[in-house]
């Protein structure tokens, strides 16, 4: 547990003259589902895209493994095994679910695994089946519903294997009965000791899931510790609720 | 049962223009699909680079040109047969493919357009101001021809035009194809797949770029003429008629250009009305096969094809 998989060292991302993640220093440690709260606009996915290679940074350093992974460009970090999905779903519209699920194991990572069709096809199905997803395979995913489309969005991060799992508020949009079936799966999948940082703006969504919780507004972390210190720490209620709200919240 | 008759069809297509020299001995009808098979290649190649990626290319003429002069120029300083010359020119534009996709792939939408099309402006430009070599205006005549007899010119065509749609169609079909289709819906969510996205971009414009070049050849060589007519009309021609066609498979946007191609040599007879008729005939086409007039020949051609392989794999476990 005490093992640190992926790392930023005081990592900075600036648009001109906006200060979207400040000065930011993250250890996430080997098989544990970390939490990244803050409300909007705090910075929580512009780190996910400083962490998966899509942005460089403009200061610090991101390591994986200590290797540093800072300038390496998204696919490459992916071929590492450090996964994201989106914050609003993006798949292959004009592809069938299948075909999007095939995409990601014609990847350097999962071809060299699979290199025959047959293991191919066996590993898409088995990872559509434990995502649930199984009956869709032929369909077009533009014509999929808003929860299903979530589903293959996390089934076509699994099926490249990571060993980092990045999901950038999986349980956005989602109504009740859909929430339970894909934390299971986020469960599950933390099962085989692999490692998940999720980001949130609602702590309640992920109270149950997450071990540990970041808190981060506007570009810097403010509080870090378990789901109840996060809950009851001053800088993160007046982050949510404006100043001065905490002395209510905690009488 | 769609794709059977879809390849019966088409069998039957290719098999008809083998015959065709024999079962009419009509000459003027050899040259016109010769020609409209040159321009089938460049439809499908075109559809290879931009109807899979969705990039549109504005600049296939500057391909064909680099390999139409480059016929030029070799046979003006070296007796090389037709053959070599094709496969030298199919080298030598695929390179510049390479080489224009390195600054230009950044560039989405309408730029990456705009950039192909000043492409063009660009080589009308050099082959006027290395008009010494190239022959300026006037182009440069004598060249060796196909071969001795139009009979021999057409099946020399027709045989490169199978071989090269049928290299394009397979290509387009492959995996390769169906990351170059994830790159059009969402070039981020491929890369984050672990797809080396500008790789396969790459890959596709030079194959694009190496089959215009090739024809731009092969079209030098069949008219034992190069010049900027032969070049630079085919510039919007060629999307035109892949677009007609349908993108995306690459056979329907073939029969776009043969189609095309054909319908413009009819219309001919239109004279002062050729340019009206040929727009209406584009206008109906865009309202109402907006999907292209030979896409329903195809449709979830990834699919399906999978979809039997797949349930007899897991069938078997």
């Amino acid at each position: 547990m005490n093992e640190v998989t992926l790392r930023t060292e005081r990592v900075s991302k600036r648009f001109g003259g906006l200060v979207a993640v400040s000065d930011f220093s993250l250890e996430v440690y080997k098989g544990e589902i970390l939490g990244i709260l803050g409300p909007n606009g705090a910075g929580k996915t512009t780190l996910f895209n400083v962490l998966s290679g899509f942005f460089r940074p403009t200061e610090g350093k991101v390591f994986y493994r200590d290797r540093e992974i800072t300038n390496l460009t998204s696919d490459r970090v992916a071929t590492l095994g450090i996964v994201r999905t989106y914050q609003i779903v993006r798949l292959f519209d004009k592809l069938t679910v299948y075909e999007n699920l095939l995409i990601p194991c014609l990847s350097p990572r999962i071809s060299m695994k699979l290199p025959s069709k047959n293991r191919r096809d066996e590993h898409i199905f088995a990872v559509a089946s434990e995502v649930g997803i199984e009956s869709y395979l032929d369909e077009l995913t533009v014509n999929l519903s808003h929860g299903v489309r979530k589903l293959v969005e996390f089934a076509r991060a699994l099926v490249s294997d990571p060993e980092v799992l990045l999901l950038d508020e999986p349980f956005s949009g989602l109504n009740p009965l859909e929430v339970e079936p894909l934390a299971e799966v986020i469960t599950r999948f933390h099962d085989k000791g692999k490692t998940i940082v999720i980001i949130e703006h609602k702590l309640r969504e992920f109270m149950k899931l997450v071990q540990r919780v970041v808190a981060m507004d506007r570009g810097k972390l403010i509080a870090q510790g378990s789901v109840k210190e996060i809950s009851e720490d001053p800088f993160v209620i007046e982050a949510y609720l404006g100043k001065g709200a905490s002395r209510f919240v905690n009488s | 049962m769609k794709m059977k008759i879809t390849a019966s069809f088409i069998i039957g297509l290719t098999a008809l223009l083998f015959l065709l020299p024999v079962l009419r001995d009509d000459l003027y009808l050899l040259t016109i699909l010769s020609i409209a098979l040159s321009y089938a290649v460049l439809a499908a190649s075109w559809d290879f680079f931009s109807g899979f990626t969705g990039r549109e290319n504005f600049g296939v003429s500057a391909f064909m040109a680099v390999g139409g002069y480059l016929v030029g120029l070799v046979t003006a300083t070296a007796n090389i047969p037709p053959l070599p010359a094709i496969i030298l020119a199919f080298l030598a534009a695929g390179f510049v493919g390479f080489l224009i996709g390195i600054p230009t792939l950044r560039l989405h939408g309408p730029y990456f357009a705009l950039a192909t099309l000043a492409l063009v402006v660009i080589a009308q430009n050099l082959v006027l101001a290395f008009a010494r070599v190239t022959g300026g205006e006037d182009g440069l005549y004598g060249l060796p021809y196909l071969s001795e007899s139009i009979e021999g010119s057409y099946y020399y065509v027709l045989v490169f035009s199978v071989i090269s749609i049928a290299i394009l169609y397979f290509l387009g079909r492959s995996n390769m194809g169906l990351i170059l289709k994830a790159i059009q819906s969402d070039e981020s969510a491929t890369r984050s797949s672990g797809i080396n996205v500008t790789k396969y971009k790459l890959l596709s414009i030079s194959i694009s770029a190496a089959f215009a070049g090739a024809t731009g050849a092969l079209l030098a060589h069949f008219y034992g003429y190069i010049g900027r007519d032969v070049i630079f009309h085919a510039n919007l021609m060629v999307i035109i008629m892949a677009t007609v066609g349908g993108v995306g498979y690459v056979i329907p946007a073939a029969l776009g250009g043969l189609a095309i191609s054909l319908i413009t040599e009819f219309i001919r007879a239109f004279g002062d009305f050729k340019n009206l008729s040929y727009t209406v005939v584009l206008i109906v086409m865009v309202l109402f096969v907006p999907g292209g007039l030979f896409s329903f020949m195809f449709s979830n051609r990834h699919s399906k094809g999978r979809r039997e392989s797949r349930e007899r794999s897991y069938s078997k476990n």
